[in-house]
C-alpha cells in the first residue's frame, strides 16, 4: 500500500482584484521621473507590492505617466516603497524587489491629470517557502434534540466552512537572500502578511491547496479551491533559528475538492499564452 | 429512576401532546405583604397573591406543533388594514410533564410568541405564558 508524501503539496494564490477603481490626481509634481516613481493621493495601503494595476484616465484621454505609452490605460506590476511612492514594472519578479533599474521610465504628466487605478490580478501562482499547511473543512451542527427523546438529533444541512493555517519561512525579498526563483514568479508569505493590513479592499485571496499535484496531463491530482480570508499573520523571530511565519485564515463562499488534471494553460505554437479579452489566460477547461 | 431529564419530559397543549419541544420551564412565585410595626424587632410578613408564569421553546415542524401556540395569539382574517377586530384569544391547558405521571396542569394566557429566522439556525418559536388561577392538577 502506498502513501502521499508531502513533497507532493503545495499551495497556489491567486491575488483578488478590486471590484472599484482607486481615484487619484497626479499632478506634474508626483512625478520624480529621475527615480522613476510616483505618488497618489489615496491611502497607499490600499495596493501591495506585487498588484497588477490598471491605470487609466478618467477623461480617456492619453494617460501621461510612461515614457512611451500613448494609450488612455495600461497594466503595470507595482512596487510600493518605504516612503509610499510607486514604481511600475512589466514584471511581477521584479516589482517584489524594487529596484529603480527595472522600473518603468515614467514622464511627468504636462497638467494635472485625474487617474484611477484598479487591481486585475488574474492568475494563480505558486505560494514559495511554505513547510507545511492545513485546512479543515466543518459543517454546523444544529441541535434538533426534542423532550423524550433518547438520542440526540442533529440538522442535517448546517451552514459549511472552512479554515486552516499556512506555516513558511519568512520571505520577503527573493534579492536579499538569494534564493532564485526565476521564472517561477512565485508569491511570499510576505504577501498574506500585508493582505491582513490592506485598506479598502481586505484581505482576501483565492487559493488552490494540492494535497498531491499530478505531473501535468494526469488526472491524478486532489486539491481543494476556496476563496480565503486572511485573519492573522503571526512572525516569530528568534536569534537561534529561522523566521517564521504563521498565517491563520478561514474560507468564505464555496469550498471545493477537486481531483482531477491540474489547470493548465492554453499555449500558441511559439510558446506564448493565449489570452481572453479582460487579458487573463485561457484554461485549456476553458 | 431516581434522577429526570428532559428525556422524560413531556408538554401537552389542550391536550394534545407536542411533539418537537426543545424546553419548557415554570416559576411560582408567592407575593408576601410586610406588617412589620413599630417597635418590632424583626420582620413580619402575611401571605400575598401566588402567580406563576412559564416559557417553552418548540422547534417549528410540518406537522403542525408550534402552531397550535402561534394561532392562540395571531388572528387572521382581516377584511382592511383599518380592521381591528378579530377573534379574541383563550386560555389554554397547559400540561407539563416530568415524567408519564408526574406532572402539573394549569390554565394560562400565551403572552408572547418569539419567532426568529436565521442563517445557521433551525426556525423555532420561543413561547410565554402567565397562569390563570391555582393549578388544575400537580402529581410531583
Amino acid at each position: 500500500m502506498s502513501v502521499y508524501l508531502g513533497y507532493t503539496g503545495s499551495v497556489e494564490l491567486d491575488r483578488d482584484s478590486t471590484d472599484t477603481p482607486l481615484e487619484t490626481t497626479l499632478d506634474p509634481s508626483d512625478v520624480n521621473v529621475s527615480r522613476r516613481r510616483f505618488a497618489v493621493d489615496f491611502n497607499v495601503a490600499a495596493l501591495v507590492t506585487g498588484d497588477k494595476v490598471e491605470i487609466a484616465t478618467v477623461d480617456g484621454s492619453t494617460l501621461q505617466l510612461v515614457s512611451g505609452h500613448n494609450y488612455p490605460d495600461g497594466a503595470w506590476y507595482i512596487h510600493i516603497d518605504e516612503a509610499g511612492g510607486i514604481r511600475l514594472y512589466n514584471q511581477f519578479q521584479a516589482s517584489l524587489s524594487g529596484q529603480q533599474d527595472d522600473a518603468v521610465e515614467l514622464v511627468a504628466p504636462s497638467a494635472a491629470q485625474n487617474i484611477t487605478l484598479q487591481t486585475k490580478n488574474d492568475r494563480y501562482r505558486f505560494m514559495a517557502k511554505i513547510r507545511d499547511f492545513e485546512l479543515t473543512t466543518s459543517r454546523d451542527t444544529i441541535d434538533l434534540t426534542s423532550l423524550g427523546n433518547e438520542f440526540r438529533n442533529q440538522y442535517e444541512q448546517g451552514l459549511i466552512s472552512g479554515q486552516g493555517t499556512l506555516n513558511c519561512f519568512w520571505e520577503s525579498d527573493p534579492s536579499i537572500t538569494g534564493t532564485g526563483y526565476g521564472s517561477s514568479q512565485a508569491e511570499f508569505p510576505s504577501y498574506l502578511a500585508r493582505l491582513v493590513v490592506r485598506v479598502q479592499q481586505g484581505a482576501d485571496f483565492n487559493g488552490r491547496f494540492f494535497i498531491f499535484a499530478g505531473s501535468v496531463g494526469q488526472p491524478e491530482s486532489v486539491w481543494y479551491e476556496a476563496k480565503c480570508i486572511v485573519t492573522n499573520a503571526a512572525v516569530s523571530v528568534s536569534n537561534e533559528g529561522a523566521i517564521e511565519t504563521r498565517i491563520d485564515f478561514v474560507t468564505s463562499e464555496q469550498v471545493v475538492l477537486k481531483q482531477g488534471r491540474l489547470p493548465a494553460y492554453l499555449l500558441q505554437e511559439d510558446g506564448e499564452y493565449l489570452l481572453q479579452e479582460d487579458g487573463s489566460r485561457l484554461l485549456q477547461e476553458d | 429512576m431516581a434522577f429526570y431529564s428532559g428525556l422524560d419530559g413531556q408538554l401537552y397543549l389542550d391536550g394534545s401532546k407536542i411533539g418537537k419541544v426543545q424546553n419548557w420551564s415554570l416559576n411560582a412565585s408567592q407575593a408576601v405583604l410586610e406588617t412589620t410595626s413599630l417597635e418590632d424587632t424583626d420582620r413580619t410578613l402575611i401571605n400575598g397573591v401566588r402567580s406563576m408564569s412559564g416559557s417553552c421553546r418548540v422547534f417549528y415542524h410540518s406537522n403542525g406543533d408550534a402552531s397550535d401556540f402561534i394561532n392562540n395569539i395571531i388572528k387572521s382574517g382581516a377584511t382592511s388594514s383599518e380592521d381591528g377586530a378579530a377573534t379574541q384569544s383563550t386560555t389554554v391547558l397547559f400540561k407539563l410533564h416530568v415524567n408519564s405521571t408526574k406532572y402539573i396542569e394549569v390554565y394560562a394566557w400565551i403572552t408572547g410568541v418569539s419567532m426568529s429566522m436565521a442563517v445557521g439556525e433551525v426556525f423555532s418559536v420561543d413561547v410565554t405564558f402567565e397562569v390563570s388561577g391555582h393549578a388544575k392538577a400537580e402529581t410531583l
